[in-house]
């Protein structure tokens, strides 16, 4: 069930998500274009494509939040939340597809950026930077490590971020009235929380190694301190939505 | 073993009570109207049953399940809201709940949709509030469940199709499954009617056969209702 929920949220979420990928890349290439060729509108195209890169970043915000309150708190919740599915599995089938929309994100704004940017002449540059750098095979691994952790350390801040959101929502719309209202208090109130609770547990950790080690390391337990956030938010919106589940 | 079972079932809101020490039992093969005036706990007592609601008091079984997941595969919900999504194209729901119940029947869909002149290409949000009330039937009737949740179903269609839906809910029948209907509009859903169950505060007032229930008052169950309930 969990495979048709993410299918039906792609679907719903990707007729806005594409589009606006493709709107971004052809803005960028047409600014690469007149930045090139036509003088002042150059700037003119290189600002309607920064107003672009906001756009993105925005819309995919707020297509997330919008997916959760209209989805499961709103109207469309009388057939969502009486589906053969678990909350869990509604739970995880948002922030699953959140997620690769936020990555998805990235590699747009990363490929806009490449496209304003493009001369001709650049792959041959590229191919010959990439031959003479000395990257050592161990020097590799630890790229490679670096990388799934940096991937892990994404997914894990992507599913959190939209737990803050989530529970926020699932908390303010357990009232009869202002609803929106009361997820705005939940949301401050939830990150206050967590800033305390987060500063109340510092504490000096003592690496026993050096170097990249000390990085790895490091790295866990940024991602074991996030995913503990998400924990919270997660357990908080799974028992609103369970509990004190109030539609309209 | 009955499809539907609530035993002191009670629900508060805040410190109102919705529904209180509520028993009720509804077996495969019948019809029941679901009776009483606003504010009576009909919307809220199949709320329950859907899971969309959490008890404050005793318990409520469908198929013998606690509401969740596996008591949802079994149930076929018409909320009195559109709850589908209004961007998709009335083809696209049907693969939409092929997808989600295992017990949906993709051909008696279409053929509804035909019947009703429905174009399964249109999107819902371009459809008019009629239509768009017919879509929804549609898919929950579509289903061969084993309980049938109807909030309000004829209230927001027109006469000719008021007798559709009802010759639908007929030809529908099953002797294992049930169909549970909340409506004002008595006189038009009592010529279906098995059984009528009168809410009032909370409580069954009344839980009785239709038939003997005409013979009995010597009225229609529409009259009985306006003089139970009368203002």
């Amino acid at each position: 069930m969990l495979t048709k929920l993410i299918k039906h949220e792609f679907r719903a979420t990707g007729r806005i998500m594409l589009p606006l990928y493709l709107v971004l890349l052809a803005t960028a290439a047409g600014a690469n274009f007149a930045t090139r060729r036509m003088g002042d509108l150059g700037v003119l195209l290189v600002l309607i494509f920064a107003l672009m890169i906001l756009a993105v970043c925005v819309v995919s915000v707020v297509l997330m939040v919008q997916r959760f309150r209209q989805n499961l708190l709103g109207d469309e919740g009388y057939l969502m939340l009486t589906l053969p599915v678990s909350i869990h599995q509604h739970l995880w089938a948002k922030m699953m597809v959140s997620a690769v929309w936020f990555a998805a994100r990235l590699l747009a704004m990363l490929a806009a950026l490449l496209l304003l940017v493009w001369r001709p002449g650049n792959l041959e540059q590229i191919s010959f930077a990439a031959q003479n750098v000395p990257l050592r095979l161990r020097d590799l691994r630890e790229l490679q490590t670096l990388m799934l952790e940096l991937l892990v350390l994404g997914f894990v801040a992507c599913c959190t971020f939209c737990l803050q959101f989530y529970a926020a929502m699932a908390a303010g719309y357990s009232f009869s009235s202002h609803k929106a209202g009361w997820s705005v208090l939940f949301f401050f109130l939830f990150g206050t929380a967590t800033s305390i609770l987060t500063s109340l547990l510092e504490f000096d950790i003592e690496f026993e190694r050096s170097g990249l080690a000390q990085v790895h390391q490091a790295m866990w337990i940024i991602i074991a301190g996030t995913a503990a956030v998400g924990a919270i938010h997660y357990l908080i919106t799974a028992w609103f939505l369970k509990r004190r589940l109030n539609l309209a | 073993m009955p499809v539907l079972e609530c035993t002191g079932l009670g629900k508060k809101y805040g410190r109102v009570n919705a529904l209180e020490g509520l028993d009720l039992s509804i077996e495969p093969g019948r019809i029941v109207g679901l009776l009483g005036p606003n504010g009576s706990g009909k919307t809220t007592l199949i709320k329950l049953a859907c899971g969309l609601l959490t008890p404050s008091a005793g318990q409520i079984r469908v198929c013998g399940q606690a509401p969740g997941p596996k008591a949802c595969a079994q149930l076929s919900y018409l909320p009195e809201r559109m709850a589908v999504q209004s961007w998709m194209t009335a083809g696209q729901l049907l693969d939409f709940y092929q997808d989600f119940y295992a017990d949906f029947r993709r051909d008696a869909a279409q053929q509804m949709l035909a019947d009703l002149g429905l174009d399964p290409k249109k999107k819902i949000q371009q459809m008019s509030k009629g239509s768009r009330e017919k879509v929804q039937l549609i898919l929950v009737m579509s289903r061969a469940a084993k309980l049938y949740l109807l909030d309000e179903p004829i209230g927001g269609v027109d006469p000719a199709t008021r007798d559709y839906i009802l010759s639908t809910i007929i030809g529908n029948y099953n002797p294992e499954a049930a169909v549970l209907i909340s409506t004002h509009l008595i006189a038009d859903v009592e010529k279906i009617l098995d059984e009528a169950v009168f809410l009032k505060e909370g409580r069954v007032l009344l839980h009785s056969e239709v038939d003997a229930l005409r013979e009995e008052k010597g009225m229609s169950v529409d009259e009985l209702f306006r003089e139970v309930f009368r203002c």
